[in-house]
């Protein structure tokens, strides 16, 4: 074989195992989205149809009918959107201080806060539901949102990398005497861009995909979030598969479009940052 | 975690005696105002919460969570003398170890494919990272509805090239590797991310040096790729072990811990005794002790890991 | 005799505001949590409210969604330690003895011992199930039972007579043997502790002691006896034939092989009757029937299902008032008819029962008949009323786990409902404890 059609097939081959790879993980994404398209009939079928025939739109209308999806999608976006802000501030603070102050008990603070990894939410919305109805925002987005402002998950990955950048960054701006802070806005945060939007992206889809709390913490239907409204989709008399499928499939997409919002600003920040060089 | 603290300690001032407790208290105080936000959230949505279920494990509760009364700790005991408690410990480290040194395996090679320079792999490494914006609860509800016995795809799939059918979420032996598949593909996204991330902070340069020096394939992998990224497998292993100790919502979803407890994992059971048995004291009483078990994890990993783990 | 002067000085009051509303009082508001998720929250719950707020300028109601049966008494447990609860709570039956315990409720018997015509034409045994110690506590509302659902055109392959359904264990067994082969089973079932109970009933045995908890608080478990057996060895019986698909805890696997024509009988929940019809479509005709009894017993008869509504109590006279006379209106026959034809759950009030939308319904689906007629035909026992108990949820799970333990071939059904009932037992004894009913 020539060179140049070895590199055909090779080419051909990575091309076919990167799509087989691909078609591996978007497939219950697919079954979900053509359930979505068939009607409570076809649905029973047996064997199962893989291409729904014919394609019907009308569930989707249907959920929007069921529930006040519009508004409970927007009430998620203004709760993840302060989650995630809150948190990147919280984390890139404290773990700032714990990578580049040298302050007595540092190690313990740190240990501390990771302890809070490993508190199960379960046993925290009690006392939390608690102190949120103390504090008068039951049925407030501050209420859906300050409790998971601060993560010890987020401290975590944000010592991770800032303890990858190069110590000398730190020592020759200090000496050109740039304050602490100075050297946390203008020099650390943007070199960490990467890393702020992984944990940006983090937070925000493990905000939009909460269910208990949201719950908890609104008696108003007005002030619901999305995964509430697909759990309202499930009927105690037995599940409309299609119409679930619908809402899962309205509710994931904007989750897919913040991802892919963020996307380029994860991958390319990082081979375009400053790491390499 | 002792380079680390090797490496701060070159970056202090050399200073001596009441100076250097003077600079201490200075550091101190500048520590704490980055530190406040952090510590004050923490505090009292995190901490006074785990005091008091700490204080609640002691007693037993009525319907409100509040304490009646005080036990000591006989909850703990018939918590650890319970088969139940074992049993479910038991199945809470199977479940861990299906879902995250599996995971992060199958996501290492995905994450290789995702770092290629070829045309057209942007469109690749979006799908690769897609599972991200799933939420457990609706891969749950998918998963649920494609490992049905009877109108499920997957079963559909077996039968199309000849094998038997699969009781999926029905046959105790099946189960928990049902539930840990759905968790496997549900964090594939997350785990591909964070690697990708990883590996495209590898220097170029440090490859074509190993190359010269002849490393190819499987060597490569081994010497250059794998010790760069290990930091990031560190910190996945670490959250991973947490995230699958803490999980919930799949079981209570898809299996609700049956059949024959199989899939019963430690905080299911602390759902089921906090929120539908309302004994609020003796959920505590769980919910500390995984607590425990988690910190030993954890101390345990960081032992190990962080020698192991090499930092730029 | 002072409650009920006080009683008329709050009906006083409300008239008053009544006369004066018409100009600037606002109607009284209620808050009105439920669990009713799908179609019949949104759709038909959702009419039913718009109608009433319509119709009249005294009430304001407010309905909300707040979860699952179990997710909405967590949260209103919550709202009542926050002091924020709301006026009307939607429970599910097997919450009932806990709701009594959390002493935070109005019973309803206070209304109803001035308004005593209320109750006149309910169906007793709605109004049995939520009587306790003499007391009516909450009102029936989504009201249903299990019935045998069954497709007439595999009795009919089968060579049986689609209008002679199974009545004994061993007709049932019989039947499903004769319907079982090429990839279809005769009954499909799944691991449910709610049809295990209403067997249990239809054998006429109890749950619990002490008159399934109703003379007294229950000690014990008591659904280990042989009737319990016999239920469980039933459903083996008939794996071993061949003739029971177990969809494990999979409750719409259960119905998508039932729709699809895979299972000739199951047991379902009365309350799904017009989801099941729209479901079937013209695939097969529908049947109904009672459920089986063992063979050398006296049919006894089915538990009520479902949920009722509790009043909070601690709110204003003006405010309980509203609250009764939105509870009134939900079981008037007009309201019940409604609820009946667009869900297939009872029609609380009999007089329903001649309505012409009802009557048209039930002439051309008698299979929404059958549900009335079984429920009609229930002896009025200790076991037919239904087991109170504080722990229902989890002697449920205790009996959905002994089910897999006899199913999947670990255990007798003796063995595993033994273990189940010390275990329930035990959990009693420690709830008696903790509420202070021993």
């Amino acid at each position: 074989m020539s060179a140049p059609k070895r590199k055909f097939w090779q080419r051909l081959g990575v091309y076919l195992g990167l799509t087989l790879t691909a078609a591996i993980i978007l497939f219950p994404l697919y079954i979900a989205f053509s359930t979505s398209l068939k009607t409570p009939s076809q649905v029973f079928v047996q064997p199962y149809q893989w291409v729904p025939d014919p394609v019907t739109w009308e569930n989707y209308p249907r959920v929007f009918q069921l529930v006040p999806l519009g508004r409970f999608l927007w009430n998620s976006v203004v709760q993840s959107t302060m989650t995630t802000l809150g948190v990147l501030i919280t984390s890139s603070l404290a773990a700032y201080a714990i990578v580049y102050i040298n302050f007595p008990g540092r190690n313990l603070i740190f240990g501390l806060m990771l302890a809070t990894m490993m508190v199960s939410g379960e046993v925290t919305i009690i006392p939390n539901y608690l102190t949120i109805h103390r504090l008068g925002w039951v049925d407030t987005f501050w209420g859906l949102s300050v409790p998971f402002m601060a993560t010890g998950f987020g401290i975590f990955l944000l010592r991770q990398f800032f303890m990858q950048v190069p110590k000398e960054l730190y020592e020759a701006a200090t000496i050109d005497g740039a304050s602490r802070l100075r050297y946390l806005l203008t020099i650390l945060l943007p070199l960490s861009r990467p890393a702020l939007g992984t944990l940006g992206v983090y937070t925000f889809l493990s905000t939009w995909n909460q269910y208990f709390w949201p719950l908890i913490v609104t008696n108003r239907t007005a002030m619901r979030t999305v995964q509430i409204g697909i759990a309202m989709l499930r009927d105690s008399e037995g599940d409309a598969w299609h119409s679930i499928m619908a809402g899962v499939t309205i509710v994931t997409v904007p989750a897919i479009v913040v991802f892919l919002l963020f996307q380029k600003q994860l991958i390319r920040g990082i081979v375009g940052g400053a790491l390499k060089g | 975690m002792s380079d680390r603290a090797a490496a701060s300690r070159q970056l202090a001032p050399p200073v001596e005696g009441e100076r250097k407790r003077k600079s201490q208290w200075r550091s101190l105080l500048a520590a704490s105002g980055y530190l406040a936000p952090a510590v004050i959230l923490l505090g009292v949505f995190t901490f006074y919460p785990l005091f008091r279920s700490i204080y609640l494990s002691l007693f037993e509760t009525d319907f409100m969570a509040r304490p009646i009364l005080f036990m000591g700790l006989e909850q703990y005991r018939e918590l650890l003398s319970s088969p139940r408690f074992w049993e479910s410990l038991r199945v809470t480290v199977l479940f861990t170890l299906y879902t995250v040194p599996v995971g992060i395996a199958l996501a290492i090679p995905v994450a290789l494919m995702g770092n290629m320079q070829i045309k057209g792999i942007t469109f690749y490494r979006t799908i690769f990272i897609s599972t991200i914006a799933v939420s457990t609860a609706i891969a749950s509800v998918i998963w649920q509805w494609m490992f049905s016995p009877t109108v499920g795809v997957m079963n559909d799939i077996l039968r199309t090239v000849g094998l038997d059918p699969i009781r999926w979420l029905q046959d105790p032996k099946w189960a928990l590797i049902s539930v840990a598949i759905t968790t496997v593909w549900k964090d594939l996204g997350l785990n591909v991310l964070f690697l990708l991330a990883a590996l495209q902070g590898v220097p170029d340069e440090l490859y074509e040096a190993a190359r010269i020096d002849g490393a190819r394939g499987w060597t490569l992998f081994r010497s250059v790729t794998l010790p760069l990224i290990s930091p990031t497998v560190f910190f996945l292993m670490v959250v991973g072990t947490m995230d699958a100790f803490r999980s919930f919502t799949q079981v209570h979803i898809m299996t609700q811990g049956g059949p024959l407890r199989s899939t019963s994992v430690l905080v299911y059971s602390i759902y089921r005794d906090a929120f539908i048995n309302f004994r609020y004291g003796f959920a505590s009483a769980q919910a500390v002790t995984l607590f425990l078990i988690l910190i030993a994890l954890t101390l345990i990993q960081f032992r190990i890991g962080e020698r192991r783990v090499h930092y730029q | 005799m002072q409650k009920r002067r006080l009683t008329s000085l709050a009906l006083l009051v409300l008239v008053l505001t009544l006369a004066l509303s018409g100009a600037a009082m606002a109607k009284v508001k209620i808050e009105f949590w439920h669990a009713l998720g799908g179609a019949i929250g949104r759709d038909i719950l959702t009419a039913f409210i718009d109608e009433f707020n319509a119709s009249q300028d005294i009430v304001e109601v407010e309905a909300i969604y707040q979860g699952s049966y179990d997710d909405l008494l967590n949260k209103y447990v919550l709202a009542l330690q926050a002091g924020d609860p709301p006026h009307l709570v939607h429970v599910y039956e097997i919450g009932t003895r806990r709701m009594i315990d959390l002493k935070a409720t109005v019973p309803l018997q206070k209304f109803i011992d001035r308004e005593p015509q209320v109750l006149e034409h309910l169906v007793p045994n709605l109004l049995s199930y939520y009587t306790i110690d003499g007391q009516l506590h909450s009102m029936p509302f989504n009201s249903s039972n299990a019935i045998l659902y069954y497709n007439k055109d595999m009795f009919r392959e089968a060579g049986l007579d689609p209008e002679r359904p199974p009545r004994t264990y061993s007709e049932f067994r019989e039947y499903a043997r004769r319907m079982s082969g090429n990839g279809k089973y005769g009954f499909g079932n799944y691991v449910y502790g709610w049809y295990f109970e209403q067997l249990l009933a239809v054998a006429d045995a109890e749950f619990v002691n002490n008159g399934n908890g109703r003379l007294a608080p229950a000690t014990a478990a008591t659904f280990n006896n042989p009737r319990g057996v016999a239920i469980l060895q039933l459903f083996k019986d008939m794996l071993d034939d061949g003739s029971y698909l177990d969809t494990g805890r999979d409750g719409d696997a259960l119905r998508a092989a039932f729709v699809s024509g895979q299972v000739g009988m199951r047991i379902g929940s009365t309350g799904g009757f017009a989801s099941t019809f729209a479901d079937i479509g013209d695939r097969f005709e529908l049947g109904a029937a009672f459920l089986p009894a063992p063979d050398d017993v006296e049919w006894g008869g089915v538990v009520i299902g479902g949920g009722s509504i509790w009043m909070t109590a601690g709110f204003s006279e003006e405010e309980e008032e509203a609250a009764w006379y939105f509870l009134k209106h939900l079981v008037s026959p007009e309201s019940t008819a409604y609820w009946h034809i667009n869900t297939g759950y009872f029609p609380v009030d009999r007089r329903a029962l001649d309505l012409p939308e009802v009557k048209a319904l039930h002439q051309q689906y008698p299979q929404f008949r059958v549900a009335i007629d079984q429920l009609e035909a229930s002896r009025q026992t200790y076991a037919t009323q239904g087991a109170v108990i504080g722990v229902f949820p989890e002697a449920r799970k205790a009996i959905e786990e002994a089910m897999e333990y006899v199913l999947l071939g670990y255990m007798t059904p003796k063995e595993a409902l033994d273990e189940a009932a010390a275990e329930v037992t035990a959990a009693i004894r420690r709830y008696n404890i903790q509420m202070g009913l021993q």
